[in-house]
């Protein structure tokens, strides 16, 4: 079934609220990548407040949306890490005149859509690597147990790991296993 | 009547439908809002309820006779005409009771926004997004004005809708306004005007929509500089007189950053009656963080104790502010006197086999546990399992990724009563049956030891436990594609070691799966939906995997999600399917 403008129709799952699904293209992220994301559009033509957030809105634009699935591109930034929300609101115009008194029945009033997805960011670098390590691995009662504690950051270009060239502070304990 | 907020489109028939059974005539009262005495109005708690009749100036003051069939719910119009501007738009506050004697007489009231216009807010302490959309064609209101007030009717902001609706505001946080309690955020008021047009919303006004629906986790209480952190102990149980050495590790969110934060902190510890036993002033370190020890009294109380870190409030009507939060447990009790293992025969299993392991019970002091008493169990818990090199490949059902909900489900497959043998140990065996259970899972073997003493101790192993004796595979070369490009995707059958196994024969399905759905009649009124997932069949191909991938491809035809489905039997006659999934975009 086609749409008249020659857009796709697909029947979405409809629910009772004014929620719609957003689908990303990938689990993850990394700065520098487009997010492509499918809308499930109830609607056959949309305008659209797309919003970037985290904590607060990072960046806003306009957009018309239209099929049932159609495609946006969201860039990412050196900013996203560690993750962003995209959010899309869809408004529909009124499609069909003449209401009536009861709300319920009237399908072609103005509505709105709104969506929402996570995206997370991985900057591949700032990872601390931290490891422990004790000299061996049974000791007795009255033994002084050494251990190492590393601390490596991930190389951003190669994806080596190097010492951590910056100031770490480390916390250690030891617990007995039956508390 | 619909109590609350509600919209009137000013181009149709500006009529607030109130159902009616056996009511003669209405009294309708409506006072005509605008922007400087809305909020106050508004706000007010006690606006909707319906046992409170508001004495307010109305503008307007009626009795509507109403023509209604007898015993027959109608719905008629309530015309706020009177109470507009001579273009018919507006805001107003309708207040509609019957004239009719009722043993409790009812106050319906409703703001109703008469108008062409749809403002949507986005508020954060940071900054803060209008946009102003007309209702009949969904277009951009430009050269409207915009101001934001607060709940105090302060006029924090105005400015101006830019050629697309927008118009940008400096977030709650640079007007002073702060929480009212430390579960909410302040409530902003935008309000937008156009000639005699008028629309508002409130940041609250986010019912059905809320930030969590989507998964999102959300600040309930959002400043706009704020101190957050851990604070944590080294266990998180003690007996009385025991030290404890605890940390905090604390952030300050400033201009929409994270920095670390400096400065002092309070530590400090209370009781399970909420008595503080300890607070310590700490100066943090260059890296936010701050630690400290206490010796937990003798005579200390048992159960739940709190640790939280504060600091100096900005807000000034609070002193200190609990900037994070922890608990651990005091109690009185014993050390373990004994140790319970456990060890599976193998690593992995195939379903269809007898599957093994073997419990041990000693005491500490070195003595084994013989003749005490054993309750084992092996359950079966689903998991993810790709075999080693071929990670690119979806093995197995991908439950959950495009709309189904139902998966395979932790299940319980043997649990019995049993003595340990002179050695302290317990061999057992059980058999999983041949189709039994289709996807990966972990299997759980679990014993309880319990002494005579009533001190019980449990031991675990665990051990993979594969659908079948291959694992089919299937990778696309996308998951997102435009309708008409061919999708090319690859299939092998593999060992749960990754080797490929070739001659395997497979029936690769792909469908196309919509969602049919009606809106019925709700018995609560109105209407609903009911939406139900139905797959049609694409094509199908049957095929035998060689010693390499096989190349298979298929173009859908229209957007929608499409499943790839490929399906197979071991030896054992074991069913073995895997799945994946297509999204194709509309042109």
């Amino acid at each position: 079934m086609c749409t008249p403008g020659g857009y796709d129709y697909v029947a979405w799952e409809r629910t009772n609220d004014d929620r719609i699904e957003l689908i990303a293209d990938a689990k993850s992220y990394k700065p520098g990548d487009t997010a492509r994301l499918i809308v499930k559009n109830p609607y056959e033509r949309a305008v659209a407040l797309v919003s970037v957030e985290r904590e607060g809105i990072l960046r806003y634009w306009k957009s018309t949306l239209v099929g049932s699935a159609p495609e946006l591109r969201v860039l990412l930034n050196s900013t996203s890490p560690p993750n962003v929300f995209v959010s899309v609101i869809l408004l529909q115009k009124r499609v069909v005149g003449n209401p009536t008194l009861d709300k319920e029945q009237d399908v072609g009033k103005p509505t709105f859509k709104i969506g929402y997805i996570g995206l997370p960011v991985d900057p591949r670098t700032r990872h601390l690597v931290v490891g422990v390590a004790p000299e061996r691995n049974h000791y007795r009662p009255g033994d002084t147990v050494r251990i190492k504690l590393t601390v490596n950051a991930m190389c951003s270009t190669r994806g080596k790991r190097f010492p951590c060239t910056s100031r770490s502070r480390k916390a250690a304990c030891c617990t007995r296993e039956f508390v | 009547m619909t109590t609350g907020h509600g919209v009137l489109e000013a181009y149709c028939h500006r009529k607030y439908p109130l159902r009616a059974v056996n009511i003669s005539t209405v009294r309708v009262q409506a006072m005509r809002l605008k922007s400087n005495n809305l909020v106050p109005i508004l706000r007010a708690d006690s606006l909707y309820h319906r046992e409170v009749r508001l004495s307010a100036p109305f503008d307007i003051d009626r009795t509507d006779t109403l023509h209604l069939t007898e015993d027959r719910e109608s719905i008629v119009g309530v015309s706020v005409d009177d109470a507009l501007s001579t273009e018919r738009r507006g805001a107003v506050l309708l207040q509609v009771s019957s004239n009719d004697e009722a043993p409790a007489p009812r106050y319906d009231r409703a703001d109703i926004q008469v108008t062409n216009m749809s403002l949507t807010g986005k508020f954060s302490p940071d900054g803060i997004v209008l946009w102003l959309t007309t209702l009949l064609d969904a277009r951009p209101v430009a050269n409207a004005a915009v101001e934001l007030r607060d709940d105090a009717n302060r006029v924090l902001w105005q400015g101006i809708t830019n050629a697309e609706g927008f118009a940008e505001a400096p977030g709650w946080g640079s007007f002073g306004e702060l929480p009212k309690a430390p579960w909410s955020a302040p409530q902003i008021w935008a309000i937008a005007t156009k000639g005699d047009d008028m629309v508002y919303t409130a940041s609250s006004w986010n019912r059905g929509i809320e930030p969590y629906r989507f998964d999102v986790m959300t600040d309930w209480n959002p400043q706009p500089d704020h101190v957050q952190g851990v604070i944590f102990t080294d266990r998180g149980f003690y007996r009385p007189g025991d030290a404890i050495e605890f940390k905090a590790i604390l952030r300050t969110r400033q201009g929409g950053d994270w920095r670390t934060t400096s400065g002092t902190v309070l530590l400090a510890i209370r009781d399970a009656m909420g008595d503080r036993l300890m607070s310590d002033s700490v100066v943090l370190n260059g890296f936010g963080s701050a630690s400290s020890q206490f010796v937990i009294p003798p005579e200390a109380r048992l159960g739940y104790y709190s640790i939280q870190a504060s600091m100096k409030s900005t807000d000034p009507a609070v002193r200190e502010q609990v900037v994070a939060a922890g608990s651990f447990r005091v109690e009185a009790f014993r050390t373990g006197e004994f140790e319970v293992t456990a060890r599976a025969a193998q690593n992995a299993y195939t379903l269809g086999d007898t599957v093994r392991c073997t419990f041990s019970a000693r005491y500490l002091f070195g003595g084994a546990m013989k003749g005490e008493p054993v309750r084992w169990r092996i359950r079966y818990e689903p998991t993810w399992f790709t075999p080693q090199g071929w990670e690119a490949y979806a093995c197995g059902r991908s439950t959950g990724w495009y709309g189904e909900t139902a998966g395979p489900r932790t299940k319980l497959l043997v649990a019995k009563d049993a003595t340990l043998d002179a050695r302290g140990t317990l061999r057992i065996e059980a058999a999983t049956l041949v189709g039994d259970l289709q996807a990966t899972g972990t299997l759980v073997f679990e014993a309880d030891v319990t002494l005579p003493s009533r001190q019980t101790l449990s031991g675990w192993a665990t051990a993979l436990l594969h659908p079948g004796k291959f694992y089919i595979g299937i990778a696309t070369s996308t998951t997102f594609i435009a309708r008409d490009n061919a999708v090319q995707y690859n299939v092998v059958t593999v060992t749960p070691e990754g080797n490929i196994v070739a001659g395997k024969s497979l029936q690769c399905r792909v469908l196309k799966r919509e969602w049919h759905s009606i809106r019925k009649a709700s018995p609560r009124g109105g209407f609903e939906w009911e939406s139900e997932a139905v797959d049609s069949t694409l094509l199908t191909t049957p095929i035998v995997i060689d010693s390499l991938p096989t190349m298979l491809s298929f173009t859908p035809p229209q957007a929608g999600l499409y499943v790839i489905e490929v399906r197979g039997t071991d030896a054992r006659g074991n069913p073995i399917v895997s799945d994946t999934y297509v999204y194709a975009r509309g042109v």
